[in-house]
């Protein structure tokens, strides 16, 4: 039922130039505040507890001395904020450059409560569609191009980069590098309504090898099923409700509502990283998604059972 | 209407060259007796007190919806909750907290204070200050019924667009939200002017504004700055109401209407905002600080710099709030820098507090006990605030568990622990009782253990990628025990609530007597009895030194001959508080009340129609020559009470 | 408990004031100042969303006519001339006069108000036909609503004037009646310009 994948997801785990430079930055914080808030708490019990005649009183010299600790503290506050400053203007300078040697351009585009993604290619054949899910080879710089179709969502993988939004109207981009292979998780960050919670993703980073044989696989039309089953699966899908909303391309069903389903078996999650893609999963999703994600826009499907399980077969077929 | 024995014994009430003053005073001043009387007071007191009540019970609202939150949050996949419960509730929480209690409270302590830290005998334009509290409990008031209704907002106390526009939020939830904001901005508009008037113009002679009270000039400052921001978010909301009732396209961006329109105006009211709640709250610490510390606060004028500097500069901010939308490279410096170097006025503030702890024989009474609190919690939310100026670290903790940390560090830090030191405070000056010293320090540590452990952790939360908002969460994320870490701080804190909800019962039925001035403090509030009569002096006391009362030795100076048989109060000049003119009151009256009502029907209806605007603006015509038409029989009385004064008559 | 010593005697102050030393007259500036803020941000909105788009008023939108804005702008600084009589009449405590000046000036008030109903129709765009239309009218209707507060307090003051015998704090009301209708002329002078002229200009 529940999604195990082991995915890194924080910002204090970083595997890219984005994610590690912005944990440098968090580490000299980090220190930087707890002198300071040491400093503070040290002081206000020196200056509640520190050794008082009981006839002192007060003189102008004593009342200067204070003057000058406090003009001397406010010198060392601005200087602190100052270095701070420079730090975090230099490194957010250098973040927000794109890189001029990015190879790889992909379109996310955010809906409720799901992404869709699309590869970009210059020939439109080569143009890869796919959903909650994104391929990246590793050491390879890569544009994120950031739209969507309804309301504000906010595109966030702690342990790539930091977030940036996807606002209806507006074209945001986001670089980044990942240098170490793995499976990372992406978190919708912006609130977009009933299913927030379970909008997220994963970013799968390979070596160059594995993710042109990844992308040359996707650019297939989804495989002509061999078994009866599956055949008839693939009748249920195009007769029944599913191909309204749904895309398996090679097929009748070209539905833009939701995810593109052309190779879902090769995927790591359902309902947008919220299940494991098992058999068992995608059936409990077909049938009742409204129990998974309540609120969201798929229906409930009461399809036979002997028609849900030639879909099942048919999906799974789908690699 | 007429008094021949005084409620109260005269040793208890302040000072009067003519003793026999209070009892013309007091028969000038009282209000309307029984429900009439009720809903016709325009004694700033009465009205503070009503304002501080009702904020109080939406904050217990507003943590009853945190409780259930951190409930759900305690367990990954927890099903106590579903999602659209769980979004209106930290809708209404946000919106709770913010419009209907820190903001509120933070002014209507100054409704309360300010006329008695000036020495005036009311606040300046008492029937408007009626008015704003009826919107106020108005509004307050729909927000819920419609909560109970299964309408409450659903949005975010920020209602981003498009999600709570017209196409992705149907019914009438975001209706209530943006009405909601109307009814707050007004009453809120109101409490500035007030203050503004009442500090600018009704001081006591002699306090010059170089001699005003800190916690005085915070609340002017704040004044100014609701002035400016509120018309942001009310123009905002108003458009927003606009796009979802007559199909208007300010925020849409299929017809030329940009959803970050709605960002700029919400956060250039939002982040000021912040300060607002703040700069109060500064107030407060200072004058506990120099009460308990029993000496003048250290660098005096530059308290006052900071305060006004941190006025201007959470003007240049909101865009931080917006880092993740992609800002300009110049832009986003300037704003980095300004969320930056706000953090060097509240620095030095900090320092003068702790020099004049240092300077001083402090006792640790309970409000001196909430300044220490605050400065070990708002320390940590500063920090953690100069952490989120910088654009690169933004991106990472924005939206996230690590923002809601730093903002209830802030929030709960900069606003509550000092709140909670003036309760105690003032307290003995609202009622005529001391609140208990035992349990308010149970109060005390209670509270500073509960937000400790339920926002420390939040921190590592957000970084290890909880976003907000989220109703529910995997078990695979591997957050489950911070989370119920964080819920066990959240039952510590209400446990502290308990605590002083018990004080607040006990200690105003029975708790020590209080007499005019308990804590031996400076300031003019003081002076009066403990509660003030409804008139708070009966000469005007004059100011002869920053240090207030503590100037003065065994005789206080005070200025004589205002009438006394109609409200009338002293106007001096703005900036050397010289004697100019007097200026009469209105007596108790019904119009405000009815005013509001009809404002409010006119709101709560416009959330279903548009008409409602031009119908209510033309029925507002009742209430308006209600109030303005000059009442026939006032001038009557006066003039019988001339005569009768002039006779001698009353004994 | 203290003593009370008597530092002096107010009882020879005045008890009315014109301009600043009145409580009221910071109400009023007060009231103006939000009030003016509120129309400085409704314009920053219109020039933000003024950026969304090419052209201004965007295509298939037509320009604003200027006929009847400009009789009513004409209206609206002749109006100042019976505030100005209203306002020195106060000063002087001419009853008289003060009734003639408030009634002329409700007058015109009541007209300009019916005229911003035609120059709403004058935007030759409707509230929801885009954000332009969106943007001009929320222009025109905020002014309206801060004009509308105003003619209403000129009426209720002239029917006082006319009716019962004034108080010494009518005066008062009197001056500071005129100056927020300054305020509200002097501000339709700058919206003028923006909703009307301004997209003959960006075309």
């Amino acid at each position: 039922m529940i999604l195990q994948e082991a995915a890194t997801h924080s910002a204090l785990n970083p595997i890219g130039p984005n994610a590690e430079r912005v944990y440098r930055l968090y580490q000299f914080f980090l220190v930087t505040s707890i002198i300071v808030w040491i400093a503070v708490i040290v002081g206000l019990f020196w200056a509640a507890k520190r050794h008082r005649d009981p006839v002192e009183a007060d003189t102008p010299d004593r009342e200067s001395r204070a003057h000058r600790w406090i003009f001397g503290l406010t010198a060392v506050t601005v200087a602190v904020l100052a270095v701070s400053l420079v730090y975090d203007l230099a490194l957010g300078h250098s973040l927000t450059r794109r890189d001029s040697n990015v190879m790889l351009s992909v379109r996310v585009i955010g809906h409720q409560w799901w992404w869709e993604v699309e590869y970009e290619d210059p020939i439109p054949q080569n143009r890869v569609h796919t959903a909650n899910e994104l391929h990246v080879p590793v050491g390879i710089p890569v544009a994120l191009k950031l739209e969507s179709q309804d309301v504000i969502h906010s595109f966030w993988a702690p342990s790539i980069s930091g977030k940036k939004d996807l606002i209806p109207g507006h074209h945001n981009e986001l670089y980044f590098r990942a240098d170490t292979a793995g499976l990372y998780r992406v978190q919708c960050a912006e609130f977009c309504g009933l299913q927030h919670a379970k909008m997220a993703m994963y970013v799968t980073a390979e070596p160059k090898d594995k993710f042109a044989a990844w992308l040359a696989a996707q650019r297939q039309p989804a495989p002509v099923p061999v078994d009866t089953l599956a055949n008839r699966g693939r009748l249920v899908f195009e007769t029944a409700n599913c191909s309204t909303c749904h895309t398996i391309t090679g097929t009748t069903a070209r539905g833009t509502v939701g995810p593109d389903l052309t190779h879902i078996a090769t995927r790591t999650s359902l309902a947008a990283g919220t299940l494991s893609n098992t058999r068992g999963n995608l059936a409990g999703w077909i049938v009742d998604p409204q129990r998974i994600k309540p609120g969201v826009i798929m229906p409930s499907n009461g399809l036979e059972p002997a028609d849900l399980q030639a879909l099942l077969a048919y999906l799974g077929s789908l690699k | 209407m007429s008094v021949t024995v005084l409620p109260v014994p005269e040793q208890d009430l302040p000072p009067a060259v003519d003793p026999e003053d209070h009892r013309r005073l007091w028969r000038t001043w009282e209000p309307y007796k029984g429900f009439y009387g009720w809903i016709t007071s325009v004694n700033h007191k009465t009205v503070g007190k009503r304002y501080i009540a009702t904020c109080l019970v939406w904050f217990l609202f507003g943590g009853l919806e945190a409780g259930v939150m951190r409930a759900q949050l305690a367990r990954p996949e927890s099903h106590l909750v579903g999602p659209d419960k769980y979004n209106q509730l930290f809708s209404m929480h946000g919106s709770t907290m913010m419009f209907l209690f820190a903001v509120p409270i933070m002014i209507a302590m100054g409704l309360y204070l300010v006329p008695l830290m000036v020495g005036a005998r009311n606040i300046a334009y008492p029937r408007l200050n009626a008015l704003g509290y009826w919107i106020f409990l108005f509004g307050g008031s729909m927000f819920y019924i419609a909560f109970l209704m299964n309408t409450g907002a659903d949005a975010g106390w920020f209602a981003y667009v498009p999600l709570s526009g017209p196409e992705y939020s149907a019914g009438k939830r975001v209706d209530f939200w943006a009405q909601l904001i109307t009814f707050t901005e007004i009453a809120a508009l109101i409490a500035a002017v007030e203050i503004i008037g009442t500090v600018l113009k009704t001081r006591a002679p002699g306090m010059s504004l170089n001699r005003l009270p800190l916690f005085v000039w915070a609340q002017l400052v704040t004044a100014f700055m609701v002035i400016f921001a509120m018309p942001s978010v009310a123009t905002g909301s108003l458009f927003l109401a606009m796009d979802r009732l007559v199909a208007t396209h300010f925020y849409n961006p299929s017809n030329g209407g940009d959803a970050l329109l709605w960002q700029h105006l919400f956060w250039f009211f939002g982040h000021p905002e912040v300060y607002i709640i703040f700069i109060p709250a500064l107030g407060f610490v200072s004058q506990i600080v120099t009460t308990f510390s029993r000496r003048p606060i250290v660098g005096y004028p530059v308290m006052v710099l900071a305060l006004i500097t941190t006025g201007f500069i959470g003007f240049g901010l909101w865009v931080h709030h917006m880092f993740a939308t992609t800002v300009p490279q110049m832009g986003a410096g300037f704003f980095t820098a300004a969320s930056t170097f706000i953090a060097v006025p509240t620095g030095v503030q900090i320092f003068c507090w702790i020099a004049t702890i240092w300077l001083g024989r402090p006792v640790w009474r309970t409000p001196l006990l909430f300044v220490g609190g605050f400065l070990a919690v708002f320390v940590i939310g500063g920090v953690t605030g100069v952490m989120l100026a910088s654009v690169p670290f933004d991106l990472q903790a924005h939206d996230t568990y690590f923002v809601v940390a730093h903002l209830h560090y802030v929030l709960l830090g900069g606003g509550l622990f000092p709140l909670f030191g003036a309760f105690y405070y003032w307290f003995p000056k609202f009622s005529g009782r001391l609140m208990s010293e035992r349990l308010g320090k149970w109060n005390f540590w209670l509270l500073f253990i509960g937000v400790n452990v339920t926002f420390f952790p939040m921190h590592q939360l957000g970084l290890d990628g909880m976003t907000r908002r989220v109703y529910t969460y995997l078990e695979s994320s591997g957050w489950g025990a911070l989370n119920l870490t964080a819920s066990i701080g959240a039952l510590i804190i209400v446990i502290s609530m308990a605590v002083f909800v018990v004080n607040l019962w006990i200690s105003w039925r029975h708790g020590p007597l209080a007499g005019a001035n308990p804590w031996n403090a400076d300031t003019l509030e003081w002076l009066t009895s403990s509660p003030p009569p409804p008139y708070n002096f009966a000469d005007t006391p004059v100011v002869i030194s920053r240090s207030g009362l503590w100037a003065y030795g065994d005789e206080v100076p005070v200025v004589t001959g205002l009438p006394t048989h109609i409200p009338f109060e002293l106007v001096t000049t703005v900036m050397d508080a010289e004697p100019v003119l007097q200026h009469e009151h209105p007596g108790p009256t019904i119009a405000p009340f009815v005013m509001a009502v009809e404002v409010s029907l006119m709101l709560v209806a416009g959330v279903f129609t548009p008409w409602a605007y031009p119908i209510g603006f033309a029925l507002l015509a009742i209430p308006w020559f209600m109030w303005a038409w000059p009442r026939s029989g006032t001038k009557e009385h006066a003039e019988n009470v001339d005569a009768e004064y002039s006779l001698g008559a009353p004994a | 408990m203290r003593r009370v010593r008597s530092a002096g005697d107010v009882a020879s102050l005045p008890k009315h004031a014109f301009g600043a030393a009145a409580v009221t007259w910071w109400a009023m500036w007060g009231l103006m100042l939000i009030e003016g803020i509120t129309m400085v941000l409704v314009s920053a909105s219109y020039i933000y969303i003024r950026q969304n788009f090419h052209e201004w008023p965007p295509a298939h939108t037509p320009l604003p006519s200027l006929g009847w804005p400009i009789v009513n702008l004409a209206n609206m600084w002749l109006s100042v001339v019976p505030a100005v009589w209203a306002f020195r009449a106060a000063r002087r405590h001419d009853t008289a006069a003060i009734r003639t000046a408030l009634w002329i000036q409700s007058a015109m008030g009541v007209l300009a108000m019916v005229l911003r109903y035609v120059e709403l129709q004058s935007l030759n765009v409707r509230w929801d036909t885009n954000a332009y239309g969106s943007v001009a009218w929320a222009v025109l209707v905020t002014h309206g609503v801060v004009m509308v507060t105003d003619v209403m307090d000129s009426i209720g003051l002239a029917l006082l004037f006319t009716i019962e015998e004034p108080e010494e704090k009518h005066f008062v009301d009197t001056c500071e009646n005129s100056q927020f209708w300054y305020f509200i002329v002097a501000s339709w002078t700058l919206l003028f310009v923006l909703a009307y002229l301004y997209p003959r200009w960006t075309s």
